[in-house]
């Protein structure tokens, strides 16, 4: 019966022998250097990963560089509605303002608004989400609350109401949409930590004595990464589309159109200013698309068990 | 509190009485230990047997307080370590007992890793005191290597997903190592891997243990698992002790009519014709209600060796 001890089992002979043998890893040089794998380099090797990085970065930079060259957006005394032609690359508005410095400022606000409407919900949704998912009980209950309530918030209404006492700028716009916006990236991490928190890599690390915030950083938060990026990517592309939405009901800086805002103003001359629509609805397609694109790359990146042969 | 008296001579472990229950429901709750009574000794290596749902598994997680925090989750008698009583203790002294004293090492050895972090730095996080960095990671390797592991430079770079299972046990058993700990507790370490597998990550345990000096709470179903690594032997059924001695004495002559049948139903090697014999549910059924009296342990007077 089970009474024969190990010393006797032929298996386990084989497993001695085979434990003794010196072991190798040491002694082995490792080829051209150390060759460190890494999984930000899972995604930095792919090559679409660079182009929608070099669109974005283009993008970005003609936007806040491009105006110092590209002449005046709001100067008068031009030819009205004239067709993108060399002189004017772009063309012309209704009122006669050259369309490139436009765009170019444009940009500059539809940019700002969106990255910066979603790194504050990222930074909001993962702190508070995070929190409420991994510690549950009574802070649980209590930001979903707090969540809830934001998420509740008419926002349309609530833009009025803080334009019509604040103003309406950019720093205003970018507020309420965070405030808006964050609990659904909130939700997102909340569900992701309180499934991670029963998972047994971190019944592990609480065995190795770790503090509950040392876990939700080192283990809950980086295996919630994936859907948050994706999240966060899309919130990027609706802030922008928001913000344009706002601008068509008169909230935003009307001294600094958006692409979003010059793209209403264009509703009424799509017969004989094709231009004014398209120029701006391209920029904010190809801005988006690439965004999200690398909202993808980026999950696949982060998730280096995806896309692997077992 | 340390009794500086009793510290030199007390047990490294010593469970006494301890009873755990669990919330099952809204209003139900369930004993899931009962008056256990457990002792481990320095270098010592004990095993806990017993089937699925007899509170061994809990007992394990006492005794590392892993159990969850929930007001409704009771622990009463007493946990004591190296003679300090633990049952009550603030977190900060569980941090110390889980940071360098106790390791664990569980079932999975999958969902136990973290899958975004890489095995080398697993490793060198569970190495409690601080340290120049490059001083942890030679120490990570080396346990990675104490645990059985070859081409260690290699696999430090290396996810949880890229390695097989027994590679990954291993990695939990360099983990648990990592800390040096004065015990270690294997919760079913070889019951997710197949039988070739588990021979080589069992031999290595003993290894290990044996190499380092460090006590061993070896949790398992499997009889012939526990019998050849382990001094002493605990048989558990329905949260209870029913059983405890020197293991070649359990297993020659068991006594308890429980693990009796326990035994019976190792599958035997030699008489392949034999039936397995499986315990019929009316004797289960005995032994939960009537099983309490029972409660004989053989052998807690003397020193069980």
């Amino acid at each position: 019966m089970s009474t024969s001890g190990p010393d006797r089992d032929p298996i386990l002979d084989t497993a001695r022998a085979a434990l003794e043998a010196p072991p190798t890893g040491l002694a082995v040089t490792r080829p051209g250097g150390a060759k460190r794998e890494s999984l930000w380099r899972h995604f930095f090797e792919r090559p679409s990963t660079w182009i929608y990085l070099g669109i974005l970065a283009v993008i970005a930079f003609v936007s806040f560089v491009g105006p110092f060259f590209a002449g005046d957006p709001v100067a008068l005394g031009n030819p009205k509605l004239l067709e993108p032609s060399l002189e004017y690359p772009l063309g012309t508005d209704q009122l006669g303002r050259d369309y490139l410095p436009r765009i170019l400022q444009g940009g500059q606000v539809s940019l700002l608004v969106g990255f910066t409407v979603a790194i504050l919900c990222m930074t909001l949704g993962i702190i508070i989400g995070g929190l409420a998912g991994f510690f549950g009980g009574f802070a649980d209950t209590a930001l979903v609350k707090v969540a809830e309530f934001f998420q509740v918030l008419p926002g349309l209404v609530l833009a009025l109401v803080t334009a019509a006492l604040f103003g309406a700028n950019v720093v205003i716009i970018i507020i309420i949409l965070s405030v808006t916006m964050w609990p659904a990236v909130a939700r997102i991490v909340r569900a992701e930590a309180m499934r991670i928190g029963q998972l047994g890599y971190v019944e592990s690390a609480r065995a190795s004595g770790f503090t509950s915030l040392r876990i939700l950083w080192s283990d809950v938060l980086p295996n919630a990464m994936p859907p948050v990026i994706v999240a966060t990517t899309m919130t990027v592309g609706r802030a922008i589309l928001i913000e344009s939405s706002l601008s068509y009901i008169g909230i935003g800086d009307s001294n600094r159109p958006s692409w979003g805002a010059l793209l209403n103003d264009a509703q009424g001359y799509l017969a004989n200013g094709w231009w004014l629509a398209l120029f701006p609805g391209l920029c904010i397609f190809v801005v988006v698309l690439a965004i999200n694109m690398l909202g993808d790359s980026l999950n696949d990146a982060l998730n280096p068990s995806i896309g692997k042969v077992k | 509190m340390t009794d500086p008296r009793t510290a030199a001579t007390a047990p490294l472990l010593e469970l006494t009485d301890l009873a755990v229950q669990l919330p099952t429901g809204r209003r139900s709750s369930v004993d899931a230990v009962r008056r256990v009574n457990l002792r481990v000794e320095r270098g010592e290596r004990v095993g806990i047997v017993g089937e699925s749902g007899s509170g061994k598994s809990v007992t394990g997680r006492a005794i590392a307080g892993l159990l969850p925090e929930n007001p409704r989750v009771q622990v009463q008698g007493s946990i004591r370590f190296n003679g300090r009583e633990m049952n009550g203790a603030d977190q900060r002294a569980w941090q110390e007992i889980r940071t360098r004293r106790v390791g664990m090492i569980f079932q999975d050895p999958l969902t136990y890793l973290n899958p975004v972090m890489k095995i080398g730095r697993q490793v060198e996080e569970a190495i409690p005191a601080g340290g120049a960095s490059e001083s942890r990671r030679r120490e990570s390797l080396r346990f990675l290597q104490l645990a059985g592991l070859t081409d260690v430079e290699q696999l430090a770079h290396r996810f949880p997903h890229e390695l097989s299972g027994g590679m990954r046990q291993r990695v939990l058993v360099a983990i648990a190592i990592a800390k040096t700990p004065d015990l270690i507790i294997a919760d079913e370490p070889t019951t997710a891997l197949d039988a070739t597998v588990q021979a080589l990550v069992l031999a290595t345990l003993d290894e290990t243990v044996r190499t380092l000096g460090t006590s061993l709470i070896l949790i398992s179903h499997d009889l012939a698992v526990v019998a050849g690594m382990t001094d002493r032997l605990y048989v558990m059924y329905a949260g209870r002790i029913v059983e405890s001695g020197p293991t070649a004495e359990v297993m020659a002559e068991p006594r308890h009519p429980y693990t009796q049948a326990l035994l019976r139903s190792v599958r035997s090697l030699v008489d392949d014709d034999v039936e397995l014999y499986s315990i019929p549910p009316a004797f289960r059924d005995w032994l939960r209600t009537e099983g309490a009296g029972l409660e004989f342990t053989t052998t807690t007077q003397d020193g069980a060796r």
